[in-house]
């Protein structure tokens, strides 16, 4: 036998790579590396795009044993990262839902409770879920990854998730980077967009911040009732408001400080090391490289901006009826998006930038923390109307 | 016209249809989304005041002494008719 037929194995990783199909995994390596870069370099989403990244790496080695392989001598060899997809995403959606107990009990709902109109603003500004939804349905013939896709909208990694799991898309590693991805540029995304449809004049209002008091019986009983509404209405989004108002919960109870506590910080990092390796294993060269994956990551900008016009077209709305003095700065309606608290800062520091003596933080927090209760709302109603619209 | 033949082509090329697919039911999606995100967000809203409302607790506080004050005027008043 050839000498160097018998030492092939040393080479067969290389020589893969230029093999008909095998391009496409070195581009991938180069994606994880990039993912890599922008997690650690540019900060973008550290969390989640630095495993993920990594993640993109460890499948598309050639005969990578991190995922399911077939051998010829020792039949099916089961890979970590495939039997991670498998338990927590594929079997019952249970790491994306887990994750949201660890965020509900990192979310104060106070500045919204004390300012419940903002709530009108985390719907409005789910507005770009659903016409990314209309276009997407031009270019994907299946209905369902349509609408896995234009909930890259929702601003809300976990939901994209489960959405696109829950309908079984093929595109589900590409919308988990897109969501990811560009929840880290809302602060290049949302001054652009609002600057489209705003006037400096418009930017300049001021918002004076009068809170209510919020009692503690408030705040206990709000998750328990967001999450009955919730789900008589869209009984598909119980899963996810559930685990999120049950974190929350946890928080308000303050009977239970140190679930809280483990919430917020053990479960939640250990999900997300652990979620975002996994959903490495849907990053696969011959899913990702595909001219599919270059139309998401467009359209989940065409997403991000339309949620940031959708809010603030429905904030400048509202100022035709109310009085002067009573107005809203347009650009509060473009925090209701549910990148907590990115979108928030990026209000204020907009506001500041037009005015020094305007300060909407609190406004714009209320607007965020809605668009959190919104995104979930949006996920659940998609997860609910989607099958009967197909079935219809 | 020669735009969606443009689109076609470059579909065909990428594989990928340029056609409204699910028009209809899209718009139907979003109208049926946004209408559904806002009656449960004006219910939530209508949630808070009401709970806001009712476990005001400046205003318990508030009812708790007047209702004291009620009491005590009239032991006081009481009182008063039994020494007259």
């Amino acid at each position: 036998m050839d000498i160097l037929e018998q030492f092939s194995f040393l080479y067969n990783g290389v020589a893969f790579f230029f093999t008909e199909e095998g391009w496409k995994n070195l581009v991938m390596l180069l994606i994880g590396g990039l993912l890599i870069y922008l997690a650690l370099v540019k900060d973008f989403e550290p969390a989640l795009l630095m495993p993920m990244g990594f993640g993109a790496i460890l499948v598309n080695l050639p005969f990578s044993g991190a995922i399911d392989q077939q051998n010829e001598v020792l039949g099916s060899v089961p890979g970590i990262i495939d039997w991670l997809f498998k338990v927590g995403i594929h079997a019952s959606e249970a790491m994306p839902l887990l994750l949201f107990i660890g965020i509900g009990a990192m979310i104060d709902f106070g500045p919204l409770l004390s300012n419940p109109k903002m709530l009108l603003f985390g719907a409005a500004a789910q507005f770009g879920i659903f016409l990314t939804v209309l276009v997407a349905s031009f270019m994907f013939p299946n209905f369902k990854d349509a609408a896995a896709i234009g909930v890259i909208g929702a601003a809300d990694g976990p939901t994209a998730i489960l959405v696109s799991q829950v309908f079984k898309s093929n595109y589900m590693g590409a919308i988990a980077v897109a969501a990811y991805s560009y929840m880290a540029l809302v602060p290049i995304i949302q001054p652009f967009a609002i600057k489209l449809v705003t006037s400096k004049k418009e930017r300049m209002i001021r918002m004076p911040y009068n809170p209510q008091s919020v009692s503690r019986r408030t705040r206990i009983l709000f998750p328990i009732f967001v999450m009955i509404i919730a789900g008589l209405v869209a009984p598909m989004s119980v899963s996810l408001v559930g685990m999120l108002m049950f974190g929350n919960l946890l928080r308000e109870c303050l009977k239970l400080e140190s679930l809280s506590q483990t919430a917020q910080t053990t479960l939640a990092n250990l999900i997300t090391i652990l979620l975002g390796l996994t959903i490495a294993s849907s990053m696969k060269a011959d899913q990702f490289v595909t001219w599919g994956t270059i139309i998401i990551m467009s359209l989940g900008l065409v997403a991000f901006v339309f949620d940031t016009i959708g809010g603030v077209l429905f904030a400048k709305f509202m100022n035709i009826f109310l009085p002067e003095g009573k107005k809203i700065n347009p650009m509060v309606g473009g925090a209701g998006i549910s990148a907590f608290p990115m979108s928030a800062r990026v209000i204020q520091k907009m506001a500041l930038k037009e005015d020094n003596q305007n300060h909407l933080l609190m406004h714009a927090v209320g607007a965020n923390v809605a668009g959190q209760i919104g995104s979930v709302v949006a996920g659940g109603i998609i997860l609910t109307v989607v099958p009967m619209l197909i079935k219809g | 016209m020669n735009l969606i033949m443009l689109a076609a082509s470059a579909g065909q090329a990428m594989d990928i249809e340029f056609k409204p697919h699910n028009i209809t039911e899209s718009l139907v999606l979003m109208l049926m989304g946004m209408v559904g995100i806002f009656v449960v967000m004006a219910v939530i809203l209508g949630l808070i005041v009401i709970l806001n409302k009712a476990t005001d607790e400046k205003k318990a506080q508030a009812r708790k002494e007047k209702r004291q004050a009620k009491k005590a005027a009239k032991a006081q008043l009481k009182d008063n008719m039994r020494s007259i």
